[in-house]
Order: structure tokens, then C-alpha cells, then sequence
């Protein structure tokens, strides 16, 4: 298999790494806005030929077509700010290979009640071309990284291994992770956080279907495995809730994200200033998006890691029935910082989130997962998945409650 | 009098629409950065021979020598932001023209110092910089000199104290002055001088007091802020302690807070995809401007200065303040209250300059002179004082 991977952020990173020991990737093309960083990343893997660099402005399509076309690629792996999602997810479309991205194409909030109504959702662009895709004999996996992804795929096992019957399916995302040195510092893109965040959370049921609710609504203690604790989460906009509803029968789908009243207080901050804008404005004669500027002020999370310590967890929590018995479970994966930081060198969060689109690879080369069309991660078997896991060095708990 | 105006947003079209109203300014130069925000300003004045307007770019000393020549000007009022201090200063020094600002450049004690050092220079060439001649600090250096001078034998502690009731329609957030010199003062460590330590600089927002001020505002809670009335005042007023608190509400101080945890209170360019650009200059473009916020503006401010001391052996406390209802500068001058209750103390003291009343060589600040004369014109500008005892 040949892959142009679009991104060489953490998460990009932590593909190529994790990547190397897996013969079967014929050649990974890493593509990047910032050339250094994607040399950067080249030398760390210390295979030129396998590993080439190329830049890349994934803002035009035709940049991203000409790259796969001249590696001959089989696959384009998605890893910027899903702010590019169109024109990479097109990109793959007119050269005719396979796609598979980590989060969707944006929403737009209502334009009226954007806090009851869901408008343009996550993935409707994608999802209104699955047909063509289907024609063509292309697959497109969505939503393929942790979250949404792995705790995709729990869900799709839950309902298939676990259960007769079930009432909620609930993303509960929380971890321990501290970084030394810094006052303020997300360990993921603050772009995409920024986007989940601020925009109106999404909640599916099955009368209702697709609905929103204000920022930070609904906060819940949930306890979080392997030593995390307790933590307050809070409803965020996130793929997962538009992704499983399509493939597994509930009542209910809600994500829920421990963000921790600094982060929402910032994030609060700033939406009042109009800080979290991505476009564009004019800065005194120079056009540029105070979102952008925001990112830049930060450290960057792909060279946070040895600065960072603690466990990130990601999980589904289902409630439902099972031979005629209440039942909750809650399918989890725990990443350990200091470990992602041994094993791969990449610290937690990307390392957790960069090897399910890998294992997702591995499954669709060797004939595992089959499919056209555009689709998530909860329309395949999820027992290849979850057996492979381990072996991936990400392995799966689950946890009755 | 001719003088050349650099920058024209809130505070510069304040002092301009004030100027227009007295007989001995024969011109003034209305410069910017952004020609048309000039323009603006120019046909609110509707004399377009008396207030020429012209481009200027206040960081490029030739260009700022170059327009002050055209017009022979003898006086540059600075009202833009205080990183363009040392260009408009030395421009006006190399002119050969008197100086004037409303805030100074520097970090806590080391305000005014590069300007301050170059004091015997300016005497020799017989030039005058008058350093801080806005409200706060300004009017209030006028207040501590009128106290000590004619209201206290004893001074032992000067506390200029800033508060507001202002309430703005319609935008979750907005500053009412320059956000660029807000996030600078708000977020530097604020300084306090004692006699025996000298300036010394404290915590961000620390000391948090109740101070009641006059006219309807009510108790407000003050904090230590960085501001030039600790540095200034001490060099001519002999004081134990002075301070400066400003009124700042808890949501504010929380921005000031998140703004300066991120780093987008910097003032230094950074690279962002491609173009490089100052964090605090994105956020002041995200807000809207002090000067467009005047139809949704409500309520009062208040500057003043808050002396303790004795007076024929018995001790006394004075608060003198000045307080601009926002209705009624934006009725009588369309000009919003923060930004015109700066803006009009640099009118008067090149009023003051122009009749004589105020003379000297060197770079000086307020309280260096006389206060009374300056006092006597306030009502007359429609910034009458106030003297309350405490």
C-alpha cells in the first residue's frame, strides 16, 4: 500500500512512526504546509525513500491530486485541520483512490436557533457524496482516529457481543494529564478544539434525531479507569454522535469531554473577543484569522511530550439490556504518556489517536474490512479491530458498571 | 499655535474637537496612520484649513520630522500608543518643537527613564517635553500638586484612583480605551514607591480596595495597575507612598488574565502561516474601536487622586477627581466619555503654553508646574474638579 498522509503534525507523526515497523506500507508520502517539519519528521524516521516529503497547501485540491498521482498512492490519510476535509476528501474522489480522515467535514450552526437545532452537520458534505463513492468502488472511512474511531467501533461491539437491547451510547473522553511548565497548554491542535468546542454540542434520540444544546451543557461526574478518577465532563460537538445512530440501534448518543474549568474558561474568553474566529481579518493592513494567531501563540502539542505526564482515556459507555437484565459497560482505551513517549516517542494523546486509522490500514490491505462508499468505523466487524489492538500496543478495557 | 496631531482615534479626535473651540490654535495637523480614519475626523470639524490632515506612519522619525516641517508646527501632541514614544520624541527633538504625550514607555520603574535621561538636552537646545498630559496620568499629576501646594502641609500617601459605571450595549466585550494599552498596563507587574525603597513592583491586580467615588459611581473595587502617576509624581512631590488602583471588574481582570496566560497580550510579531503579526494587535482588531463605541456607551468615570497628610498639625484626607457623564460629551462633543476626558487635558495645557502661564525647559511632567491656573480653566473646558474631604 502507498499513502499520502496530508499533515505532519503529532498526529502525523505518530502514523509515520508507528507505520515504520509495518512492511506492508509500501511508501508513506508525508505532505506538509511547513516543509521543515515534515524534513523534521523525515529524519526521525530515517527512511528517505519510504518516507518522502513533499509541501503541501491543503487548501487546494489540485495540489493534493497532483501528490497522490505522482506517488501512484492507494490511500489519502487526512491529518490536518478538518477545516481542509472537503478538498482533501475530493482531492481522493477525482484521482480515484481510497480515502480515511480522523474527524468530518464542519458544521454550521443554525442560523436562528443554533443552540436546539442542528443545521449543516459534521459530515453531511461527506455523507451526501457516499452514493457517488459507492459508484465509483471507492471507500471513504470517516471518522477513523479514537475519537471518533475507536470508540466508534466499541459501540458497533457493544450492540453485536454485548447486548440484546440499548437504551444510551455516551462518549465519556477524560484524562490526567499534566504538562510541566506551562500555564496554559491543550495537548491536541487547539484549532479542533476551539471548533468542538465552541460549537453548539450535538445529541441524537431516536424521536428527536439530531439536536443541539449550549456549550459545556450537562456536566456529569463520570469515574475514568486505570487511576484517572473523577472528572466533570460536559456535551461537545463531536463525530461520534452523527456517526453511530447510522449503524447501531439506540436511543440515545451523547459525547461528553473532561475539559476542566481552566479550559473552558478560556475557551469562553475566547469566544467573547471573537479570538476563536477562522477568518480571516484585517490586522492593520495584513489579512489574517485571530484563530490562526491563537494556535501560533502556543506551544505546539507535537513537542509537548516530554514535558507531559499522566493517562488519556477514551471510551463508550452503553446502557442497555442484556437476557432480560439491566447492564452498563464501559469500553475503554487508556494511553499512558510516559509509555507512548518510550514506545513511539510521541506523547499520549496523538499517539492514541494516530494508531487506529494504522490498524484501520492493515485491516482494509489484507482484505479484513471490505466496502465502498463513504462510511464510519461502526459499518465493519469490529472483532479484527479490537483483536488487533494490543498487538498495536493500544489495548482495549472493558468495565461493567 | 500650530501643532501636529499623531493619531487620531478616540483621545486624538477629543483634543481635536476640543482644540477647534479655542482662538489661538491657528492649525492643527490631524496625522494617522490610517488616512481615512483622519478624514473622518476632519469633516466632524467641517474647517479642513484649520486641521489639514496627512498620513504619517509614527514609527519612521524622517517621515514625522519631514510632515512637522511642512506644516511648521511647533508643537507634536502624541496620542498614539506609547511604543511610538522614542521616534515622536526624538522627530520633535530634531524639529526642534515642544512635546507632548499622554502615557509613557518603559517597564514599571524604568518608565519615562530613556526620555527623563535626556532632560539636560533638551534644556540646552531650550526645548520642552511634557511627559503624561491626559487624565490619568495628566489632570491627576495636576490634583497631587494642587494638594501639596495649597491643600496639606504633610503629605504622607498620594492613590490615584480610576473608576467607571460605564456600561456598553450590545457587545459581550469591549475596552473603552485603547485595548493595546490596556492589556500593557493591566498586565505588566503594577509598582508602588515608598520613601526609603524607591519603586518597587507588586503582583497583578493585588491590594484589591473598596473606594467609593463621587457623583453616583458608588463603592467600586481598585486594584494596583501599572501607571505613570507612581513614577511621575515622586520626582516632584515629596510623598511617602504613592499608588495607582483602577476599577476593574472581575470579568475583565479575568480576560486580562486568559490574554496574558496565552500570550496574546505580546506586542512582538509572530509567524502565523505566512504573515507575521502581534498577538495584541489581533486582539484590538477583534474588538471594536474605543471611538465607534460612543451610541452604545452609558454612564460615568471618574479620575482622581486620593491624598492623606496633615494640614496646621491636624491630618486630613482630600479625593480630587473629575468625573464626565458619558450623555453629556457625547451630546455636546459626540465624543465618548474615557476617550474625551483624556483627550481634552492636552487642550489645556497648550492653552496654558500658549498664554504663558506655563513655562520651562527640559523634559518635565505636570507636577512640575503650577496647578492653580490649570484648575482655574477646568470648568471652562467643561471638565470641572471636584474636591471632596474624606
Amino acid at each position: 500500500m502507498k499513502v499520502l498522509v496530508v499533515g505532519a503534525g503529532g498526529v502525523g507523526e505518530a502514523i509515520a512512526r508507528m507505520t515504520k515497523p509495518r512492511a506492508w506500507v509500501e511508501q508513506m508520502v508525508l505532505a506538509d504546509y511547513n516543509l521543515e517539519r515534515a524534513k523534521e519528521v523525515q529524519a526521525k524516521l530515517g527512511d528517505d525513500q519510504r518516507f518522502p516529503v513533499e509541501f503541501i497547501d491543503a487548501s487546494k485540491q489540485e495540489m493534493v491530486e497532483e501528490l497522490a498521482r505522482k506517488y501512484g498512492v492507494n490511500l489519502i490519510m487526512n491529518a490536518v485541520d478538518p477545516v481542509y476535509n472537503e478538498k482533501v476528501f475530493d482531492a481522493a474522489f477525482n484521482v480515484g483512490v481510497n480515502y480515511m480522515d480522523m474527524a468530518m467535514t464542519l458544521s454550521r450552526p443554525h442560523p436562528e436557533d443554533p443552540f436546539n437545532k442542528s443545521y449543516v452537520k459534521l459530515g453531511d458534505y461527506q455523507f451526501e457524496k457516499s452514493k457517488q463513492w459507492e459508484e465509483r468502488g471507492l471507500l471513504a472511512l470517516v471518522g477513523l482516529g479514537v475519537e471518533p474511531g475507536v470508540a466508534d467501533v466499541y459501540a458497533r461491539y457493544a450492540q453485536d457481543h454485548l447486548f440484546d437491547e440499548i437504551d444510551e451510547i455516551g462518549i465519556r473522553d477524560g484524562a490526567n494529564l499534566v504538562i510541566e511548565g506551562y500555564e496554559f497548554a491543550p495537548n491536541f491542535s487547539i484549532w479542533t478544539t476551539i471548533e468542538e468546542c465552541l460549537n453548539p454540542p450535538v445529541i441524537w434520540e431516536q424521536d428527536k434525531g439530531w439536536f443541539t444544546t449550549e456549550p459545556f451543557s450537562e456536566p456529569e461526574v463520570f469515574e475514568f479507569p486505570d487511576g484517572i478518577g473523577k472528572i466533570e465532563v460536559v456535551n461537545v460537538e463531536h463525530e461520534e454522535v452523527l456517526l453511530i445512530p447510522r449503524w447501531v440501534k439506540t436511543k440515545r448518543v451523547t459525547f461528553k469531554y473532561g475539559l476542566g474549568d481552566q479550559f473552558i474558561g478560556v475557551l469562553k474568553t475566547l469566544k467573547m473577543l471573537g479570538l476563536d474566529n477562522k477568518e480571516p481579518i484585517n490586522v492593520k493592513g495584513i489579512k489574517v484569522a485571530p484563530r490562526d494567531v491563537v494556535a501560533a501563540c502556543l506551544p505546539n502539542p507535537a513537542y509537548l511530550g516530554d514535558k507531559m505526564s499522566g493517562k488519556t482515556c477514551a471510551g463508550t459507555w452503553v446502557k442497555g439490556k442484556k437476557d432480560g437484565k439491566e447492564k452498563q459497560v464501559y469500553l475503554y482505551q487508556v494511553a499512558d504518556n510516559a509509555e507512548c513517549m518510550k514506545t513511539w516517542g510521541c506523547q499520549a494523546v496523538v499517539a492514541q489517536v494516530a494508531f487506529s486509522p494504522l490498524l484501520a490500514m492493515d485491516l482494509v490491505e489484507h482484505g479484513q474490512w471490505k466496502g465502498v462508499g463513504v462510511l464510519g468505523p461502526e459499518s465493519f466487524d469490529p472483532l479484527p479491530f479490537m483483536d488487533k489492538m494490543a498487538e498495536y500496543g493500544f489495548p482495549y478495557g472493558i468495565k461493567e458498571m | 499655535m500650530k501643532v501636529l496631531l499623531v493619531g487620531v482615534g478616540g483621545v486624538g479626535e477629543a483634543t481635536a474637537v476640543m482644540a477647534n473651540t479655542r482662538p489661538w490654535l491657528e492649525k492643527m495637523v490631524l496625522a494617522d496612520y490610517r488616512l481615512d480614519r483622519a478624514k473622518t475626523v476632519q469633516t466632524k470639524l467641517g474647517d479642513s484649513e484649520r486641521f489639514p490632515v496627512e498620513q504619517l506612519d509614527a514609527g519612521n522619525v524622517d517621515h514625522i520630522i519631514r510632515t512637522a516641517r511642512n506644516h511648521q508646527v511647533e508643537l507634536i501632541l502624541n496620542a498614539v500608543n506609547v511604543d511610538f514614544v522614542p521616534p515622536l520624541f526624538e522627530a520633535a527633538y530634531q524639529a526642534g518643537c515642544t512635546y507632548m504625550d499622554m502615557a509613557m514607555n518603559g517597564l514599571g520603574a524604568k518608565m519615562g527613564k530613556d526620555e527623563f535621561a535626556a532632560h539636560d538636552k533638551w534644556v540646552e537646545k531650550g526645548l520642552l517635553a511634557i511627559r503624561g498630559t491626559g487624565a490619568d496620568p495628566g489632570m491627576s499629576d495636576v490634583f497631587a500638586r494642587y494638594a501639596c501646594d495649597y491643600l496639606f502641609d504633610e503629605i504622607e500617601e498620594i492613590g490615584v484612583r480610576d473608576g467607571a459605571t460605564l456600561e456598553i450595549e450590545g457587545v459581550p466585550f469591549a475596552s473603552t480605551f485603547s485595548i493595546s494599552d490596556t492589556l500593557e498596563e493591566c498586565t505588566v507587574p503594577p509598582i508602588v514607591y515608598e520613601e526609603g525603597k524607591g519603586i518597587f513592583s507588586v503582583e497583578p491586580f493585588s491590594e484589591p480596595e473598596l473606594f467609593e467615588f463621587p457623583e453616583g459611581i458608588g463603592p467600586l473595587e481598585c486594584v494596583n495597575v501599572e501607571h505613570e502617576e507612581v513614577v511621575l509624581i515622586p520626582r516632584w512631590i515629596k510623598t511617602k507612598r504613592v499608588t495607582f488602583k483602577y476599577a476593574l471588574d472581575k470579568d475583565f481582570i479575568n480576560v486580562m488574565q486568559v490574554l496574558a496566560m496565552l500570550g496574546l497580550n505580546s506586542k512582538e510579531p509572530i509567524e502565523v502561516k505566512g504573515v507575521r503579526v502581534a498577538p495584541a494587535d489581533v486582539v484590538a482588531a477583534c474588538l471594536p474601536a474605543p471611538a465607534a463605541l460612543g451610541d452604545r456607551m452609558r454612564g460615568k468615570t471618574c479620575v482622581g487622586t486620593w491624598v492623606k497628610g496633615a494640614k496646621d498639625g491636624k491630618s486630613r484626607q482630600v479625593y480630587l477627581y473629575q468625573s464626565t457623564d458619558h450623555a453629556f460629551c457625547m451630546e455636546k462633543y459626540g465624543c465618548q466619555a474615557v476617550s474625551w476626558q483624556t483627550g481634552v487635558n492636552p487642550v489645556i495645557v497648550m492653552e496654558l503654553l500658549a498664554e504663558g502661564k506655563w513655562q520651562g525647559r527640559g523634559v518635565l511632567a505636570c507636577e512640575a508646574f503650577d496647578a492653580a491656573p490649570y484648575m482655574a480653566k477646568m470648568a471652562d473646558f467643561d471638565l470641572p474638579y471636584g474636591i471632596l474631604e474624606m
